[in-house]
């Protein structure tokens, strides 16, 4: 009771907010587990299953597969989006002509709804009317290979990502901003060139926090290309583009496998947690080795 | 040199501007094209004889009205609820002592690093069990903590620049902790309000699988399941496709007018 009354008097004016968040994202982030561990369709009451739906998700080939093609559609997009935010931020942070619309104009994509920018995304790769194929035509290059091919298709979905890079830009200016003038001064001073600048100064400078966007960009990853596999490939062709969430999605709400969803979430956690951890070990030896 | 500059950075402005935005240009082309019409030569061209007869089938073919309608009452609640309580629960935190502020953004950035993928079943089950689970709330549930936890690092982030002094002198005038937030903080940090309320009410705007989960009735659904209908009905359609998506991407340009605010005061901070 003691210690109850010591949390409302020191947190009381944050307890609601902490609540609210605990209840619509920390519980159900807790149910995942004693939802993996029971076979439940919604309908009837849940039963016990033990490690069954782990154990069978460890030998589920399309498990698998799904893990393979997020991880292929990530180790192309996570790079790729970083490299041109980076290259954004750097053109647009100077306050100059033109330079507002442009910054509007990357955030616009990202905050286009997901289903209009997947449905617009149909149309302009439709390899017969599409203006893709048409620009493609002009160089002779066939049209129609990238939706029925499973590793084109992939690509297909890093590339659509990359126009939505809006948070990524506005966060990386920010962090551009906040380096000093007086470091660019000296530069000027001693006669750097923009490269040498770039690299001596800009990089390192913008390391820590394009390496903690990296870790949130991978995180993100499983999401962000959800409603294009779903709505444009539909997780095709042969299985080519069966992301994680896809298959999470199909199994809980279209088979109403609630449990083995909850499981194969579960396991995408994981798989989540191990890539930040990865990326936060590198980021961690790179600022050791720069202190 | 000035003018080789000046080149330079117009020409390359002009090639990113056009890459960022050709994709809204097609959207556009596409839909003023008349359903049906002949297949035109070239995708790019600006229609021959350009016309909303695409809108108008849209609004025949599924009730865009009503899901326009139903997506904007989803959005100023869930954008009005995020905006006080992201506000507030931001305030609460940068009137904690310094550890425990530490310890509150460290479980922010879990919450935050939890993948909403991860949580869309067991969400799902716990709505149902509540008995909620086919009405809206569960869409607008999340605004009564912030919508995310990004927006309440956001508030914590500007508010904490405020210093306490204002807010120490406030207390000593006897105003607590509800009345120093909305009246002594709010109106300090409207930037971030702004900004805020733009990617709240785009997240509100956008949603799809939430509505797709928890919407049943016809008059409930909202216009990006109203497109998703679309899609199902004429995945041929390309011109009424085109429009329908138009339609939902329109607020967009509201979020190009807010973002420009966004980014003066990005400039001013600097």
């Amino acid at each position: 009771m003691r210690r109850l009354r010591a949390l409302l008097r020191d947190w009381h004016w944050s307890l609601p907010g902490f609540a609210l968040l605990g209840l619509l994202v920390g519980l159900p982030a807790l149910m995942a587990l004693p939802l993996a561990f029971s076979h439940f369709d919604g309908l009837h009451a849940p039963r016990f299953a033990g490690l069954t739906n782990l154990a069978r998700v460890g030998a589920d080939p399309l498990f698998w597969t799904a893990l393979g093609n997020s991880l292929k559609v990530a180790l192309w997009s996570v790079p790729l989006r970083l490299l041109l935010a980076l290259g954004l931020a750097l053109l647009l942070h100077r306050p100059r002509r033109g330079a507002g619309l442009l910054r509007a104009a990357a955030l616009a994509p990202s905050v286009t709804p997901d289903i209009a920018w997947a449905l617009l995304w149909l149309w302009i790769l439709n390899p017969l009317y599409g203006p893709v194929a048409w620009l493609l035509s002009g160089f002779g290059i066939a049209p129609d290979i990238w939706l029925t091919d499973p590793a084109a298709a992939r690509r297909v979905l890093a590339l659509i990502s990359l126009w939505l890079i809006g948070e990524l830009v506005v966060v990386l200016i920010a962090a551009r901003k906040e380096i000093p003038q007086e470091l660019y001064d000296l530069c000027a001073v001693e006669g750097a060139s923009a490269w040498t600048v770039f690299r001596r100064l800009t990089l390192p400078m913008l390391m820590p926090v394009l390496l903690l966007l990296a870790c949130r960009d991978a995180a993100l990853s499983f999401q962000t290309s959800f409603l294009p596999a779903l709505i444009i490939t539909k997780g095709g062709p042969q299985y080519g583009t069966l992301l994680l969430p896809v298959y999470v999605y199909q199994n809980g709400f279209e088979y109403l496998r609630f449990g083995y969803a909850a499981a194969l979430a579960l396991a995408m956690f994981a798989v989540t947690l191990l890539m930040i951890a990865v990326q936060l070990f590198w980021l961690r030896r790179w600022t050791r080795r720069g202190a | 040199m000035v003018r080789v500059r000046a080149l330079t950075w117009a020409g390359v402005a002009a090639l990113v501007g056009a890459t960022l935005l050709a994709p809204f240009a097609w959207m556009l082309i596409g839909s003023l094209r008349t359903p049906g019409a002949a297949i035109p030569v070239s995708p790019l061209s600006w229609p021959e004889a350009p016309s909303f007869v695409a809108y108008q089938r849209v609004f025949e073919w599924v009730p865009m009205a009503v899901g326009l309608a139903n997506s904007a009452a989803i959005t100023v609640a869930g954008v009005g609820l995020a905006v006080l309580a992201a506000s507030f629960f931001g305030f609460a935190m940068t009137r904690l002592s310094p550890a425990r502020q530490m310890r509150a953004v460290a479980w922010l950035v879990v919450a935050a690093s939890i993948p909403l993928t991860a949580i869309w079943v067991p969400r799902f089950v716990l709505f149902e069990w509540l008995g909620l689970s086919r009405s809206a709330l569960p869409l607008v549930a999340p605004a009564l903590f912030g919508a995310s936890p990004l927006f309440v690092l956001l508030y914590f982030v500007a508010l904490r620049r405020l210093g306490d002094d204002q807010f120490d002198a406030a207390r000593l005038e006897g105003l607590g902790l509800p009345a120093q937030w909305w009246r002594v903080a709010l109106p300090q940090v409207r930037p971030t309000t702004v900004a805020v309320a733009t990617l709240a009410a785009m997240q509100f705007w956008g949603a799809f699988l939430e509505p797709l989960l928890y919407l049943e009735r016809e008059r409930e659904l909202t216009a990006p399941l109203m497109l998703h209908a679309l899609d199902l009905l004429g995945p041929t359609q390309w011109a009424v496709l085109m429009a329908g998506a138009a339609l939902l991407t329109a607020p967009v340009l509201l979020a190009f007018v807010a973002s420009q605010g966004l980014f003066r005061s990005l400039d001013r901070s600097s």
